[in-house]
């Protein structure tokens, strides 16, 4: 009873213009969440939407000409769909795990002022995200030498590790108090107890950011598997959807090339538009179902460096 | 200071165990995957020594449908039975194979056998990277004799770069004109037995302007009419030139001049007919900025004619009799006068890959593809008895079953061959039917000469900057123009000439003329 009256009087002691500071950035916030959210409110119901209408009216907020077609077209064979879910899902999962893992390990490892050579590490790191080989040769690299050519580690192992994630990581750490680790140490904690038990229950938002950091890049990726992947049985949900997608684009620039025989082009089938926007749907639909879940600490998160520890 | 060089080496020492220990990985692994099994005694075909069987690796672009493995599991018994060999397909998506194509090449990959085609199918830029193996007369007459006798001189002319031969290009004649289809109910009811000429069709157009509400000529396809324009002129495009601005006289193969479509009699001729039509409502003022296709409007009724190629304008006129079988939609070609032109056998067609270790059996395996009738009818039908079924010697007719394998629906163009190639059967042929048979067969009748310039391809890399200024120039003042929307027609060609201009359309132009050029040379 008291707390609220504390709270009332502090609400009337608000100046005018905190209220038009509030205000504003309701509105402002608002407006921008919105732009944000009507065009996937357009895709959800252009998916809902009969192919006619979509032509005649255009995309709009809400379906017109209700019909599931698109929907049972998506699932006709749901074991492609479902397949494809099922390699995402699982490298998903294993590469954040791991990826959490290894990458959580190494900042720690090199925000100990103990190692000796962290700065040389460090920069080595650091240096491989100035340089990239370039498509061909990590692409003779990746089939030629490492044999990943139609292989799941082809799709594994490009995203276990982000240099970017590192930095993040490794500067969290550095804002902790070096006396906690003495502390644990003092009282007796080996190395990795020290690691499990007092650094990592502190590093939860920064694990958050980064665990959802990969889970991301996970989810999201088709470009190695459009590059290593040729079975079609063995592709991700986002590749899955891209073949799709940008097959239309590939077939109005090869008919507009006018060279192409009769044949072939009556071999590419073009994709309806509300058959994009459902397979926009069953793609995106968990990955946003992920956010809520982790929002607390990925606030948290990405305002690391913000503040100096 | 010390330290940085000290890190600097030893970031190059890591570097360079990396890279020898790929290096020294990869000996063991160069090793040749090919199974080999020695029977007693060597096997030969044609005199070739077949004793050692080999599995040769083929990609084709597209996608897998559903029973392309039950059909290739066919071809590899008798591929296996004949030649001691079995192929294994991969495939690159339409989205991918931009990327991917010249990936392969590029890095090394070993394989045997891919599709290619002139521009679209990357066979000039691969031939330029050394991608592909070069094809000798007597390689070709040893290994594929067969296909040696089926695919014509001119084929492998047109196959020719810097004199040589990359690819064994498909052999068929398709048209590759513009025609209409048209309603044949509107043709009745306003007393046009036939319509034969761009006068018959002007005329048609008017009558249904002034007679009939609700649906136009064209509907919002008011670009449209240039290509049948351009055919009853005897001219063509240059392949690749920006939009329609170069264009040489198809009917005379001597005449090797490149004109600029500005400085031809017939551009202000069609821009002033275009300009009455238009002004007499013959299509809509939206067609600037419509997302509709081709066939739109004539399937919604609200157009009486669409422009397109002779198999879209059948399939097209087809849905829309069966929707609608009173409108008895049918098919005219109004350059009926002029030689039609087939299009370039090097279309289609498949190459060997330069780093293949089996280019030999990689020949023969194709000269069973290209003529083998059991090997042709699996790859372009499917299975016999489960996708179709044969009606006579050359014709087929297609079971429940087909829609999980499609007809020349799994990248079996490359080695079209029109000689053993079925035919569909139809029982009870329609008037449409009749009518594009009868224009197919005329047109074979009167095949035009091949112009040099119908093979030829602008590649606009090296005037990529003036190219962008023509694009946008183009969609300012030129496609108005076209569609008959530019307001004063002597004024606008001038505006849109002087703004071709300043965009640098004199440096295309040279360009083009040196490739031409060069590439007329290539092929002598």
């Amino acid at each position: 009873m008291k707390l609220k009256i504390k709270a009332a009087s502090y609400e009337i002691k608000k100046s005018s213009d905190a209220k038009l500071l509030s205000f504003l950035a309701y509105f402002i916030n608002g407006v921008i969440a919105l732009f944000c959210l009507i065009p996937f409110i357009m895709v959800v119901s252009a998916s809902f939407s009969s192919e006619e209408a979509i032509k005649r009216f255009g995309f709009s907020l809400y379906p017109r000409e209700f019909t599931l077609e698109a929907y049972t077209t998506v699932f006709k064979e749901p074991m492609v769909v479902l397949r494809a879910y099922g390699v995402t899902i699982v490298l998903t999962i294993l590469g954040t795990l791991a990826g959490l893992f290894l990458q959580t390990m190494t900042a720690y490892v090199l925000s100990r002022k103990e190692f000796e050579w962290r700065n040389k590490f460090s920069f080595f790191f650091y240096f491989t995200t100035l340089f990239s080989g370039g498509l061909v040769p990590s692409y003779i690299l990746m089939t030629r030498y490492l044999g990943l050519k139609d292989s799941y580690l082809a799709l594994f192992l490009p995203l276990l590790f982000s240099v970017y994630n590192l930095l993040v990581m490794k500067s969290y750490i550095m804002g902790l108090p070096e006396s906690l680790i003495d502390a644990a140490k003092i009282d007796g904690c080996g190395e990795f107890g020290t690691m499990v038990k007092v650094v990592i229950p502190l590093l939860k938002p920064a694990m958050a950011t980064v665990g959802l950091f990969i889970a991301l890049a996970y989810w999201n990726d088709w470009y190695n598997a459009m590059l290593y992947i040729g079975k079609e049985s063995m592709h991700p949900l986002q590749y899955f959807l891209y073949k799709q997608v940008n097959n239309i684009e590939a077939y109005k620039r090869i008919i507009e090339s006018q060279q192409v025989s009769s044949e072939a082009a009556s071999a590419m089938s073009m994709p309806t538009q509300s058959l994009k926007m459902a397979l926009t749907v069953v793609v995106t639909g968990p990955i946003i179902l992920l956010y809520p879940f982790v929002q607390k600490y990925f606030v948290q998160g990405i305002t690391i460096g913000a503040v100096k520890g | 200071m010390k330290k940085r060089v000290l890190s600097m080496i030893m970031i190059f020492v890591m570097l360079t165990v990396i890279f020898t220990g790929c290096g020294s990985g990869s000996k063991n692994k160069d090793k040749d995957t090919v199974s080999e099994v020695t029977e007693g005694g060597t096997r030969t075909y044609n005199g070739v020594d077949i004793s050692k069987e080999l599995t040769l690796k083929m990609y084709l672009l597209g996608d897998r449908s559903k029973d392309f493995d039950k059909v290739y599991t066919e071809i590899n018994k008798i591929l296996k039975e004949k030649l001691n060999t079995t192929v294994e397909i991969e495939f690159l998506s339409w989205s991918e194979h931009d990327t991917k194509y010249s990936l392969l090449f590029s890095s090394g990959e070993e394989f045997d056998l891919i599709f290619t085609a002139s521009g679209w199918g990357h066979y000039e830029a691969t031939a330029a990277m050394g991608g592909f193996y070069e094809l000798s007369e007597d390689f070709i007459k040893t290994y594929a004799p067969d296909i040696w006798k089926v695919v014509p001189s001119a084929a492998w002319t047109q196959a020719l770069i810097d004199g040589k031969v990359f690819m064994v290009p498909n052999y068929q004649n398709e048209f590759a004109v513009n025609v209409l289809a048209i309603r044949g109910d509107l043709m009745k009811k306003y007393g046009y037995d036939t319509i034969a000429s761009w006068d018959d069709l002007i005329a048609y157009y008017g009558d249904i302007t002034t007679g009939e509400a609700g649906i136009t000529p064209l509907g919002t396809q008011g670009g449209g009419l240039l290509y049948p324009f351009l055919l009853h002129k005897g001219v063509d495009t240059i392949g690749g030139s920006p939009s329609e601005l170069f264009i040489y006289n198809t009917l005379t193969p001597e005449d090797l001049s490149i004109t600029y479509a500005l400085d031809w009699e017939g551009f202000a001729e069609y821009c002033k007919a275009v300009k009455q039509m238009f002004d007499a409502g013959y299509w809509s003022a939206d067609s600037l900025a419509t997302t509709e296709e081709r066939q739109d409007g004539l399937l919604n009724g609200t157009a009486a004619s669409m422009v397109w190629n002779l198999g879209s304008c059948k399939l097209y006129a087809e849905q829309a009799n069966r929707e609608h079988p009173d409108w008895e939609v049918t098919i005219v070609d109004i350059a009926s006068d002029i030689s039609k032109g087939v299009n370039p056998y090097i279309n289609n067609g498949v190459a060997i890959n330069a780093v293949s270790n089996h280019k030999e059996r990689a020949m023969m395996v194709l000269n069973e593809f290209y003529t083998n009738p059991a090997i042709y009818d699996l790859a372009s039908l499917g299975i016999e008895g489960t996708h179709w079924e044969a009606v006579s010697d050359d014709q087929y007719k297609l079971l429940d079953a087909n829609s999980d394998y499609g007809v020349d629906n799994n990248c079996n163009w490359g080695w079209t061959n029109a000689d053993i190639r079925r035919k569909q059967y139809i029982e009870n042929p329609t008037a449409l039917d009749n009518k594009a048979q009868e224009l197919q067969d005329t047109w074979s009748k009167d095949i035009k000469a091949d112009h040099i310039y119908d093979g030829f391809t602008f590649d606009n890399s090296k005037v990529s900057s003036e190219i962008a200024a023509v694009g946008t120039v183009i969609t300012q003042y030129y496609t108005p123009l076209m569609c008959g929307m530019a307001g004063d027609v002597d004024k606008a060609i001038n505006e849109l000439r002087t703004q071709l201009d300043n965009a640098g359309i004199q440096n295309i132009y040279d360009e083009i003329q040196k490739q031409a050029a060069a590439f007329v040379e290539s092929k002598k």
